[in-house]
């Protein structure tokens, strides 16, 4: 009697697996790719934007989406003698690979915390073929807009912040400004020389 | 000329033939000059007939009819040789060298060039094609000394030999390279920036490694934990049972320890997995890491290719009789070496062959052989790549330099006298030297060994040379890699960096009271000698450590005359690092040579000494080095510096509101808990504003205004107490100190606060301050 259960679930488990391991039928993929592309298209044409949100002090910011490569935890930063700066603050080793690291605080004239703190993160971004990795107080999530939904920035944004960004757009958890990747990475480029 | 295929995946069809070309051209070349030394090794033809076929059958895939043509012609020259047909002569090896040159050159071809190429080069191939047949005929030269062992010269061995224009069956592909005689290893074509980046993980998966052992670890602490609480209990039962506790039936303390055992049997099987699991995988990091730190290196003969032939050449030309020898030749060396050693090593054999090796006729009546011999001999000796070049030549007379020396005037006479060999010799490497009165085409072209001692010396490494009962020895001591170096890693305020020990003389403790200070210059005696002392932080423009200490740690370093003492916080050991470019974006950084990971796999930079000596000269001479035990904040390019506040209070709240506050604005704020500790502080560094609470265990604040108004230094600084007494009198008491000004904590909630310190200081950075 116990045995017959567990039979039935190796039955269910075996027709599961059957279910989700079979090779999808012809032209599945293919609909499906379509599909997404058309979208993509879609999105691009009705100026739909994608952007990652993060948190300097107590403001957000959100970058273009295909600007993010990877979020990271904080790793230890090591100065380099004579560009190490407010900005430019030195190098970090993520995954090996050595990248410069910069605090967007001080090029946003942003409040920096004190002490470490648990949300902080290292935004890995990468634009023109250059990458950097930015300390960011917390990285929040990643949404997607109507262009119809970027507002002009306003008084929310930093006075030293609004150079680098290009638009607000309102978010569950407050407004963000929308930086310009063109000009924070000639910001941070500035920051280096 | 059809066009080059399309791209594929990559790699066009150009740069396989190109790659093709390099290795086939490279076995020819090699074998050709090897059967001009022994023209009756038959055996020695049959890698060369194949590397012609090959690469006639890559140059019909991409089109290059002109490579075709003569690759096809050098073929049945070579088939006929192997065969037996025809004994292979100096003119027909000439010939076959030169056709070998044409079809390296046509690996450098882009596309679209070939047409122009052929264009260019048509009389040359045209001329080599035709010496070729003529060898094929017989017709180059006298019959050689050995006749041809059969007489079956005119049969066709080719299969689709007759005509290059006819369709062809499929063309040898090119993946059927020749066996060369000696078997090397396959190799693959890697980006550098690929090779990179799989150093980058492998180095980075060895420090993932060495973090797992820390896990074992834990999990042996849990271990003990476990059988802790598994003694307490037992101990707890023991106990009860003293006191006449009844224990419930069945005994829970049974049940418990019980518990306690299978935990403890579960923990030890886990770790005993996790260990396994932890030194494999720390194995095959290692094994990974250094397999692809040794794939840079390459056998010494893949740099000593082109030599074989030269020097066979060059002794044609010059009527001479030379055997080189190569030895060592899968010594492996890295691809970085092997590319710095060429122009040195070719000089040296150049210069071997005009200066050294005689005429046969000399060499026959000075009772040598007829034929000279150079040798080239690589090994690896006591962690260093050795190579020495060698000859059987004439040699040097000691005497004849020793009174050159003295004629060119780089020397007196006298001192001349008293030089030994070894030292005589070293002038040889002197810039304008030359022992050979008069400029020959081959070894004269403006390139002396002063050439080769800097190209030695630029690449890590030294040259010397001595004599031999007949000619010369030239030995070079390179590195092996110059992608691995061994430093000592130093910390400079708070950071860890790298310096080389080949550039460092030696490191050493100073006590703090044998500093001795001369017109507020410091320095300590070291082997006798008066070491200058310099804070390694200022030189770096580095923020300067925080505290005095009794005992200094200093390392130092020499170029040229200059000998300086730099002081660091710590030593923090050696290791071995792998060295990487800095990232271009940060253009030439002075100080700094490279960047490396080191074995925690943070970042690590690796300074520059010679121009960190360099550094420390400039600021002397500009008078911008403080003293060691007042390190300040003065950056090394002088541009400006932020005031510095020191921030005295016992609430940590306190101190981090001040600190914040303070820092936004731009100062430089650093903080003490309690008056002494202050005390301390402000004696060893330069502020231009203490703020200071009034309660404080130790030292309150009342105290050390007072001590700072009585201080010949620090009387002119400005300080400002912060206090919860609001009452006019304690106002009046911090005043009547000497404190500058007196607020109270509730001017945090306004810019009072910030308001006073710009008023007392000025704001944070004035420009040219200094």
């Amino acid at each position: 009697m116990t045995t017959e259960p567990r039979s039935d679930d190796r039955r269910a488990t075996d027709a599961a697996s059957r279910l989700l391991g079979r090779a999808p039928p012809e032209a599945y993929l293919e609909a499906w790719q379509r599909a997404l592309k058309e979208r993509l298209g879609e999105d691009e044409r009705a100026g739909r934007f994608s952007v990652g949100l993060f948190r300097l002090g107590e403001e957000l910011f959100a970058v273009p989406t295909e600007t993010v490569v990877e979020v990271h935890p904080l790793a230890p930063v090591r100065s380099v003698p004579g560009r190490s700066g407010d900005v430019f603050r030195g190098l970090v080793s993520l995954r090996g690979e050595i990248h410069l690291c910069a605090s967007l605080h001080a090029l946003f004239r942003i409040e920096e915390a004190l002490t470490r703190d648990e949300e902080q993160r290292l935004l890995v971004v990468q634009a023109g073929g250059a990458t950097w990795a930015l300390i960011v107080d917390a990285v929040l999530d990643f949404e997607r807009f109507d262009a119809s939904e970027l507002l002009d920035a306003q008084v929310t944004v930093t006075k030293s912040a609004e150079h680098y960004t290009d638009g607000v757009v309102r978010t569950p958890s407050g407004s963000a400004a929308r930086i310009d990747p063109a000009r924070l990475f000639e910001g941070l480029a500035r920051s280096v020389q | 000329m059809s066009p080059p295929p399309d791209d594929l995946s990559g790699f066009s069809m150009l740069d396989l033939f190109r790659a093709e070309v390099e290795t086939h051209a490279a076995t020819l070349e090699q074998g050709l000059v090897d059967l001009d030394a022994s023209p009756q090794d038959v055996a020695a033809i049959e890698p060369l007939m194949r590397a012609a076929h090959s690469l006639k059958g890559a140059a019909r895939i991409v089109g290059l009819d002109g490579v075709v043509g003569l690759a096809h012609a050098m073929e049945d020259l070579l088939v006929l040789a192997q065969e037996g047909g025809v004994t292979l002569g100096s003119e027909a090896v000439d010939a076959l060298l030169a056709g070998t040159d044409v079809l390296r050159k046509t690996g450098d071809l882009q596309e679209g060039q070939a047409d122009a190429f052929f264009a260019e080069h048509k009389a040359t191939t045209d001329d080599i094609i035709e010496r070729l047949g003529k060898a094929v005929r017989g017709e180059l030269e006298p019959a050689p000394a050995a006749p041809p062992p059969d007489s079956d010269s005119d049969s066709d061995p080719d299969p689709d030999a007759g005509s290059d224009v006819a369709p062809t069956p499929a063309p040898a592909p090119p993946a059927a390279a020749p066996p060369p005689a000696r078997q090397a290893a396959s190799a693959v074509r890697v980006d550098s920036e690929v090779f990179t980046r799989m150093l980058s993980y492998a180095g980075e998966s060895v420090v993932q490694a060495r973090q797992l052992a820390e896990h074992t670890d834990v999990l042996a602490g849990l271990q003990r934990d476990v059988e802790r609480l598994g003694a307490s209990l037992a101990a707890v039962r023991e106990r009860l049972k003293r006191d006449g506790v009844e224990l419930p039936e069945p005994d829970p303390f049974e049940a418990l320890k019980h518990d306690t055992e299978a935990t403890l049997d579960t923990i030890a099987e886990r770790v005993a997995t996790f260990d396994e699991a932890d030194r494999h995988g720390a194995d095959l990091a290692g094994r990974m890491y250094r397999q692809v730190l040794t794939s840079r290196m390459r056998p010494f003969s893949e740099g000593v290719l082109s030599f074989p032939r030269m020097v066979r050449d060059l002794a044609r030309e010059l009527g001479k009789q030379v055997k080189l020898v190569i030895e060592g030749r899968d010594v492996p060396v890295d691809r970085d070496i092997l590319e710095r050693l060429d122009a040195p090593l070719g000089h040296m054999l150049r210069n071997a062959l005009d200066h050294g090796i005689e005429a046969p006729a000399e060499r026959e009546a000075a009772g040598k052989p007829p034929m000279g011999s150079l040798r080239l001999e690589a090994r690896h000796h006591a962690g260093m790549l050795e190579i020495n070049v060698l000859d059987d030549g004439r040699g040097i007379e000691v005497e004849a330099l020793r009174k050159r020396v003295v004629d060119r005037g780089m020397i007196a006479a006298d001192i001349a006298r008293d030089l030994s060999e070894t030292e005589l010799l070293e002038f040889l490497f002197l810039p304008g030297f030359s022992t050979r009165r008069e400029v020959t085409e081959i070894s004269g072209r403006g390139v002396g060994l002063d050439v080769v001692h800097t190209m030695v010396r630029d690449a890590g490494g030294t040259v010397r040379a001595r004599r031999r009962e007949a000619g010369l020895r030239f030995t070079l001591v390179l590195p092996i890699t110059r992608s691995v170096i061994r430093v000592a890693i130093l910390q400079i305020a708070g950071e860890p960096f790298a310096f080389p020990l080949t550039q460092i003389e030696s490191l050493v403790r100073v006590e703090a009271e044998d500093v001795r200070s001369i017109e507020n210059r410091q320095s300590f005696e070291h082997d006798g000698r008066n070491v200058g002392l310099v804070p390694a932080a200022d030189v770096l423009g580095l923020k300067a450590s925080r505290r005095p200490t009794d005992v200094l740690y200093v390392v130092i370093v020499k170029s040229g005359d200059a000998e300086y003492g730099l002081a660091v916080d710590r030593y923090l050991g050696e290791q071995s690092l792998v060295v990487r470019t800095l990232d271009r974006r940060l253009g030439s950084v002075a100080n700094v040579s490279a960047v490396a990971l080191d074995t925690d796999g943070h970042p690590i930079v690796i300074v520059d000494v010679q121009d960190l000596v360099h550094s420390v000269d400039q600021l002397l001479h500009e008078g911008r080095l403080r003293s060691i035990r007042a390190t300040s904040t003065v950056r090394a390019d002088g541009s400006s510096r932020r005031k510095r506040i020191l921030v005295v209070d016992d609430s940590i709240t306190v101190r981090e509101v001040e600190r914040k506050l303070l820092a936004n604005r731009g100062y430089d704020v650093d903080v003490c808990v309690d008056g002494a500790d202050a005390w301390n502080v402000l004696r060893a560094q330069e502020y231009d504003l203490v703020l200071s609470d009034v309660d404080m265990p130790r030292m309150d604040g009342i105290e050390l205004v007072r001590r700072i108004r009585d201080d010949a230094r620090l009387r002119q600084m400005p300080v400002m107490i912060v206090s919860y007494k609001e009452s006019e009198d304690d106002r009046k008491r911090g005043l009547e100190a000497g404190a500058n000004a007196y607020l109270t904590k509730s001017s945090f909630h306004d810019e009072t606060l910030v308001r006073e310190v710009v008023d007392l200081i000025g704001d944070p950075i004035d420009r040219g301050d200094e």
